[in-house]
């Protein structure tokens, strides 16, 4: 329509205000009062179909939004003023409001929007769709949307587009009405009841305060998303309640638009706590979940040394076996932690040890390879290195293979101790090298992760931007490492090809432990992740108050790690939920070893704990 | 794709002269099958097969791309935005990868996964530009060492077929979100009224965020993927019955094709069987 048209010899068409759907909306001056300027919007009804049974169709929906306005008295609700039909074209003359819809309010801000204002635009809006549903006959909006309501020159709010609103018929079934994102699932299935709006209501105000748009989100998906997380400002009673309307089941929502309206406003600039009489009107609060009892586990015992333990012990033929940096390997009873036997080496031990029939392996910085009978603890070979030794031996096909800051992996006959090759490579090797089917994998301080043959032939060669001190793990043909360059790499462990990278926010020292598909790893970041290793997604992660650089063990659907804010962790595999922690009284930089019964871990406290299991 | 130092092996300083030659180079063997269904007028899926062989006497690498993407938009832009779809992520993926697969460097670190999912953000972006108000489902599996990398959008899907049928792709539809949140069952999915409704497709908003899965391969299965046309009509044990009675993976895509026209052939049906041959 041209404007400048006038209508029914009294409407003069000003500008188009907007389109949608099946209708186009004018602003017209209503030439009737002609000393004063009164504005109408005037609606149009577009029907380019040229079926007469669709035409049909769309005039009496017209037509119906027409007589439903008319019988609508609410301060909140545009009023109508005429209806009538100009050679087929139908028009409806509407109060004009002198406003801006919500969505264009939240699209021209930059920033999120208040949250007394929103809580106080829902409350309002509670209070007219109560109005509709409890009108006779009822009247269901079945569109709630930002785009359906405006903001009017004196901040009230008024609900715009009566459209698609219907009488409501208990029991009738239609198709899918309404606009994805914001309708509830029994709308997909062409059901609306009052209980829609009020979850149409709860995914505008989510909208409004996450600023996420829900048309293109999945539908639903709410849970994917926490208000909250999105927007730190909202309370979270605010959260719970826009999540109580948001439920899937529609009897698990506000059973009525009053009690919505009244938890709303409690959120209001002003809005005072109320007392709601129902029960199932109360959104549910969950208990506040108190971090993980602290210390309530008592260890099993603790075994002091001389200087920090900064290895992983390990378990074995009933001994515990842990190297410190009092330069000791110290082996001890596991029931009790009662004292065996120590080897003294004259450096520190860093990695940890590995057995070799009836002998225990291990570095020390003093650049040797020590190997120690573990009956009488008495030395049975050494393998001179020309550096300290930080790595941490790895037995297969009778060798023990071990890195050495020397800049080259060793292989060692495992019996005797003799040397059989060495492999020079471009930096320290301080990762524990893993033997997978006939190659060895490990990584270098130059930022290489080589892959050797059983000969030392390098197979392949990858490289991260910085060292690679964690040591690497495979699961379902991936090798997995961290770097110093904050990121965690699976490369495909035939080729050395990169598959993905998951970026973490500081440098990755700990080793990655795989179980049930999920690698979990600690980062200098201060978190504790677990990903999914076949698509690189973060499942979750745990923050913890230090540097997480020792590395985590997983054991019977549990993670365990230490972080340097003295703190052993157990969390869940799936979900990264805190169990438990237990405190020492030093950073924990080493690994955790298990059996059946019990943990074992070094503080650089000076202190070796068993925890039972 | 980090540059990767390969090592030649010692040659071998004898020489006996080998007893035969080899039979068993690995490589892919694939088949399609590609048929506008019984209801439709005209064919908006679209299939790429790239695969690649080199063999040295160090290495044998082989890989392969395979693509299938499924259009809608009506009006001839079905076809084209999956046509383009398909095209432009093949391209981006031989394009970094196929060029550095033959030895050519590449300034460019990317992972696997970066190079995946950038060719399909490249896809989503073609789509949007040229070919307004269409989209396409997207579902590759680049092949390679004994992997499936996976890049994902839509409800076109990969399984496994060998003894068992294992589907690995997860559709992104309304259908599958709703099984997945335990509001409907598996069987009520299949009478659900809006099937075919998509949560994402290429071509639809900017930034998609893509599916991407590593999975080993499973060897003495075949990969699979199809279009809808192929899944929404046969069912899981259908599928494995028949691809089980064709040795030849070519004869089993036609057969699965002509069985789902047997049903109706309500939509376009593409599919497409790979099988690794000469792998231990």
């Amino acid at each position: 329509m041209v404007v400048g048209t006038t209508l029914e010899n009294r409407y003069l068409v000003i500008r188009v205000i907007g389109s949608g759907g099946m209708s186009w909306v004018y602003q017209a001056r209503d030439m009737r009062f002609p000393s004063v300027t009164r504005l109408v919007a005037v609606k149009e009804m577009l029907n380019p179909s040229k079926d007469a049974a669709i035409r049909a169709t769309a005039v009496q929906s017209f037509e119906r939004e027409a007589n439903l306005l008319a019988t609508l008295n609410h301060p909140a609700i545009p009023r109508i003023y005429d209806y009538f039909t100009i050679s087929e074209r139908s028009f409806l003359v509407m109060e004009f409001v002198n406003g801006k819809d919500l969505e264009a309010i939240l699209t021209e801000s930059s920033d999120f929007l208040p949250v007394t204002q929103v809580a106080h635009w829902g409350a309002d809006l509670c209070s007219v769709i109560h109005y509709l549903h409890h009108h006779e006959p009822p009247v269901i909006f079945r569109d709630i949307k930002p785009s359906n309501i405006m903001s009017d020159e004196h901040e009230n709010i008024r609900l715009v587009d009566f459209g698609i609103a219907k009488l409501f018929e208990p029991d009738r079934k239609g198709t899918m009405i309404g606009t994805e994102g914001y309708s509830p699932p029994e709308q997909y299935r062409g059901e609306a009841g009052p209980l829609s709006d009020v979850y149409a209501l709860g995914a505008t105000l989510h909208h409004l305060l996450s600023r996420r748009d829900p048309r293109i989100e999945p539908p639903f998906s709410w849970h994917d998303r926490p208000l909250r997380q999105l927007n730190p400002a909202v309370p979270e009673g605010l959260d719970q309640a826009i999540m109580k309307a948001l439920a899937y089941e529609p009897e698990q929502r506000f059973p009525d638009m009053k009690i919505f309206g009244a938890v709303l406003a409690q959120f209001e600039e002003g809005g005072h706590p109320v007392v709601i009489q129902s029960s199932e009107a109360t959104p549910g609060v969950s208990a506040v979940i108190p971090s993980g009892p602290e210390n309530t586990i008592k260890p099993k015992w603790v075994f002091s040394c001389e200087d920090e333990i900064r290895g992983t012990p390990v378990i074995t033929k009933g001994m515990v076996l842990a190297g410190a940096y009092d330069n000791n390997l110290y082996a001890l009873k596991p029931s009790t932690g009662e004292f065996i036997w120590k080897y003294a080496a004259e450096g520190g031990l860093t990695g940890r040890p590995a057995i070799v029939e009836d002998m225990i392996v291990v570095g020390s910085e003093d650049k040797r390879v020590h190997a120690v009978n573990l009956t009488t603890g008495k030395v049975v070979w050494t393998y001179y290195t020309e550096a300290p030794v930080r790595s941490s031996p790895t037995l297969a096909e009778g060798h023990v293979f071990i890195g050495s800051d020397d800049a080259k992996l060793h292989a060692i006959n495992a019996l005797y101790g003799r040397g059989a090759w060495k492999t020079e490579v471009d930096g320290p090797v301080r990762s524990t090298p893993l033997a997978s089917g006939d190659r060895i994998y490990f990584g270098c301080e130059s930022g290489d992760v080589y892959a050797v043959d059983l000969r030392g032939e390098i197979k392949w060669k990858f490289h991260a931007k910085r060292s690679v001190t964690s040591s690497p793990c495979e699961a379902s043909g991936l090798l997995y490492f961290g770097s110093v360059d904050n990121l965690l790499y699976a490369v495909d462990i035939k080729s050395g090809w990169a598959v993905w990278r998951f970026r973490s926010n500081h440098a990755i020292i700990s080793s990655p432990a795989i179980s049930q598909g999920i690698i979990v790893f600690g980062s200098a970041d201060g978190r504790i992740y677990g990903v999914d290793g076949n698509s690189s997604k973060k499942k979750w992660h745990f923050e913890t108050e230090g540097q997480v650089t020792g590395n985590p063990m997983i054991s019977q659907g549990l993670v365990f790690c230490g972080s340097v804010d003295k703190n052993l962790y157990c969390l869940e595999l799936l979900t990264g939920k805190l169990r438990w922690k237990f405190a020492t009284e030093g950073p924990i930089t080493g690994g955790i070893t298990a059996n059946e019964e019990m943990l074992v871990f070094g503080s650089t406290d000076h202190k070796l704990y068993a925890l039972p299991l | 794709m980090a540059p990767i130092t390969r090592v030649r092996s010692r040659r071998s300083t004898k020489s006996a002269p080998p007893a035969e030659l080899p039979h068993d180079i690995p490589m892919f063997r694939s088949g399609l099958a590609y048929d506008v269904g019984r209801v439709r007028q005209s064919n908006e899926d679209c299939l790429v097969v790239i695969t690649s062989l080199q063999q040295g006497d160090a290495v044998s690498p082989y890989y392969g791309l395979f693509v299938v993407a499924d259009g809608m938009g009506g009006h001839e832009l079905g076809e084209k935005a999956s046509l383009l779809a398909a095209q432009t992520f093949a391209r981006e993926v031989t394009g970094k990868f196929g060029v550095q697969f033959l030895g050519g460097s590449s300034e460019n670190y990317e992972s696997i996964q970066e190079v995946l999912e950038s060719a399909m953000n490249l896809a989503n972006q073609a789509v949007m530009l040229n070919l307004p108000g269409s989209g396409t489902t997207l579902t590759a599996a680049l092949v390679f060492s004994k992997q499936v990398f996976l890049a994902h959008i839509g409800d076109s899907r990969a399984y496994f077929v060998g003894k068992e049928i294992r589907q690995i792709t997860h559709d992104h539809s309304l259908v599958q979100r709703l099984v997945d949140q335990g509001h409907i069952s598996t069987e009520e999915a299949g009478r659900f009224a809006q099937r075919n409704v998509l949560l994402k497709a290429v071509g639809q908003v900017e930034g998609i965020e893509t599916d991407f899965l590593t999975v080993p391969w499973e060897h003495g299965s075949r990969l699979m993927l199809c279009s809808d046309g192929l899944w929404g009509v046969l069912s899981d044990s259908e599928i494995l019955r028949i691809s089980k009675n064709y040795p030849s993976p070519q004869d089993a895509a036609i057969a699965l094709a002509r069985q789902a026209n047997t049903m109706g052939g309500p939509d376009n049906i593409s599919v497409l069987i790979v099988e690794m041959v000469g792998e231990k």
